[in-house]
């Protein structure tokens, strides 16, 4: 996983509900109604565009102290490539080119 | 080598970006700005960074090989924080080029802009004849700055500002934009027109009134079918105008049809227009004249809501307007809001309830979006009045879809689950033939993401 990699949410319908105590996000993605549960709730709430995937990744393993690193690692990676791939959110996102470039334009 | 370079600041938010590939239009503003400096022999160069195949390093690129002495960036609220981005970059080539800002957000926030650090000067209002007297200045010596309407600078740590430059009466005395400095072809809607300025409304949530003058100002019909004529040798197959209130002048836009007939043009048209439309028989005559599809600001389903916008629209003038636009074979399109500042779960609820009902008895196709405070707008100025508590400072979340204040009744979760509600019940409403709109959900629960449990 890539340390400057920051992810932000493309979907712009979801919401948040409470169960448990905790909050459950269901995302309107492109690929139908996507419920998540905790974690993933908490990985996407964290996806804002202001945090890399490093921060997001000490946020939850503050969140789950028991797990290890790589695991931790792997995981959130996993959910990130998968949101990724639904067109949920971008998982490298510029400011000032907030869309994937395919090919750049040539001034000569 | 080039005189001035004129940047279109993007969106940071990716939704936006995306949405704009579908519906992009080309920066008619900057194009505007293009063509006041070339009429007086400036070199010209445009980079519109909204663009799909536009990135950092071409626009790096741009700026050192064109080396421009005064580069033009252009930015909307939501947009701002890469225009300050992109100043920053510029500044870094070179020190030397002077960095000037336009837009509605720096205009009604000139003050806060210059103190982000990397802008020498803010241009108010209608840029055109204030940019090129700045460019006058700062090329050829020039009057000053104090003597330019329209501008703000700093001098040192002082603020200094010089009087407000009235709107320009006549637009039919402007060139045409600058068509030839973008790449048209790069643009889903490239055949973008604008007949006219201002806006004599008062809506609480918009700057149009205040940006461009609370008048309808217009272009002869004779200049704007000039101008169609021009876009057609250009490539362009369909139109959009860009007016806020195009149906506003009936009598006008009957002359714009007649001439566009009488030079044989007859090419797929789309507009905007108010609900309070004079005379909604004139949508038969718009469809028989190539008009496809009118966007309509309905702004709210709830009557109390709505008498409280300013907008002057009741909502059976919404019915009325939306109902003739559709028998005359005409797309409607209809935007609303939820999140204003009397909005409760019941008024949401009534506006939701009422833009399915425009969906299912007229086909229309309803976008709704969440009320935000754009600097300027009487919403962003009124707010303890209004009883509503900006939350996010960060301009680059003012996209409309993202909730940035709580009303007296509703919290930021509210209106975004709200938001949500307003999809899932257009999409399960929509007659058929429409559901192509909507993502179809996979199944009535949906679908469930359960990573592995153990540590969940």
């Amino acid at each position: 996983m890539e340390g400057v990699n920051i992810p932000y949410r493309c979907a712009i319908y979801w919401k948040v509900a409470v169960s448990d105590s905790l909050p459950e996000v269901t995302i309107y993605g492109l690929t139908g109604l996507i419920k998540l549960n905790h974690t993933a709730t908490m990985i996407w709430l964290l996806s804002d565009g202001r945090r890399s995937e490093r921060q997001i990744l000490r946020a939850v393993a503050e969140r789950f102290p028991g797990i290890s690193n790589d695991r931790l690692e792997e995981e959130v990676g996993q959910f990130l490539s998968r949101a990724e791939s639904c067109g949920l959110l971008m998982r490298q996102w510029d400011p000032l080119q907030p869309y994937r470039v395919i090919g750049e334009r040539s001034l000569e | 080598m080039i005189d001035v370079a004129l940047i279109t600041a993007p969106s940071p938010v990716p939704f936006s970006v995306l949405a704009s590939r579908h519906a992009g239009t080309p920066p008619l503003g900057v194009a505007y700005l293009a063509s006041a400096l070339q009429q007086e022999g400036y070199r010209v160069g445009i980079v519109d960074m909204n663009l799909c195949s536009m990135t950092r390093r071409y626009l790096r690129r741009f700026v050192e090989i064109k080396r421009p002495r005064v580069v033009g960036i252009s930015a909307l609220t939501e947009s701002f924080p890469n225009a300050i981005r992109i100043a920053a970059m510029v500044k870094k080539v070179s020190e030397r080029i002077a960095v000037v800002v336009g837009g509605p957000h720096v205009t009604f926030s000139p003050q806060e802009t210059l103190q982000t650090g990397p802008f020498d000067f803010v241009v108010c209002g209608e840029g055109e004849n204030t940019l090129l007297e700045l460019v006058e200045y700062l090329l050829k010596d020039g009057k000053g700055p104090d003597e330019i309407p329209g501008l703000c600078w700093r001098s040192g740590a002082e603020f200094c500002h010089s009087s407000p430059r009235p709107p320009r009466q006549c637009l039919d005395e402007m060139p045409l934009p600058a068509r030839r400095l973008l790449r048209l072809d790069e643009y889903p809607n490239a055949g973008a027109v604008i007949t006219g300025r201002g806006c004599p409304n008062r809506c609480i949530f918009c700057t149009a009134g205040a940006m461009f003058g609370g008048k309808y100002r217009r272009r002869s019909p004779q200049k704007v079918a000039e101008e169609i004529d021009r876009l057609i040798d250009l490539g362009v197959w369909s139109l959009m105008f860009l007016d806020d209130t195009l149906t506003a002048d009936l009598e006008r836009l009957d002359q714009i049809l007649y001439l566009l007939d009488k030079r044989g043009i007859a090419l797929p048209w789309v507009c905007e227009s108010r609900a309070d439309i004079e005379d909604p028989g004139f949508f038969r005559k718009m469809a028989r004249a190539g008009c496809t599809g009118v966007q309509f600001g309905v702004e709210s389903g709830s009557a109390e809501i709505l008498a409280r916008l300013g907008k002057g629209i009741r909502l059976d003038q919404v019915i009325r307007a939306v109902g003739e636009a559709h028998r005359a074979g005409i797309h409607p399109v209809c935007s609303l809001m939820i999140g204003l500042p009397d909005d409760t779960e019941r008024t949401v609820l009534q506006t939701i309830e009422f833009a399915a009902g425009l969906q299912r008895e007229f086909y229309a196709r309803v976008g709704i979006s969440i009320a935000t405070p754009f600097p300027g707008t009487y919403l962003f100025c009124h707010t303890r009045k209004l009883g509503v508590k900006i939350e996010e400072r960060d301009y680059g979340r003012y996209d409309l879809h993202t909730p940035v204040m709580r009303t007296r009744h509703l919290d930021r979760i509210q209106i975004r689950n709200l938001h949500f509600e307003a999809m899932d019940r257009l999409r399960r409403t929509a007659p058929q033939g429409m559901s192509n709109l909507f993502p179809s959900p996979a199944g009535p629960e949906g679908a469930v993401y359960d990573p592995r449990d153990e540590w969940v």
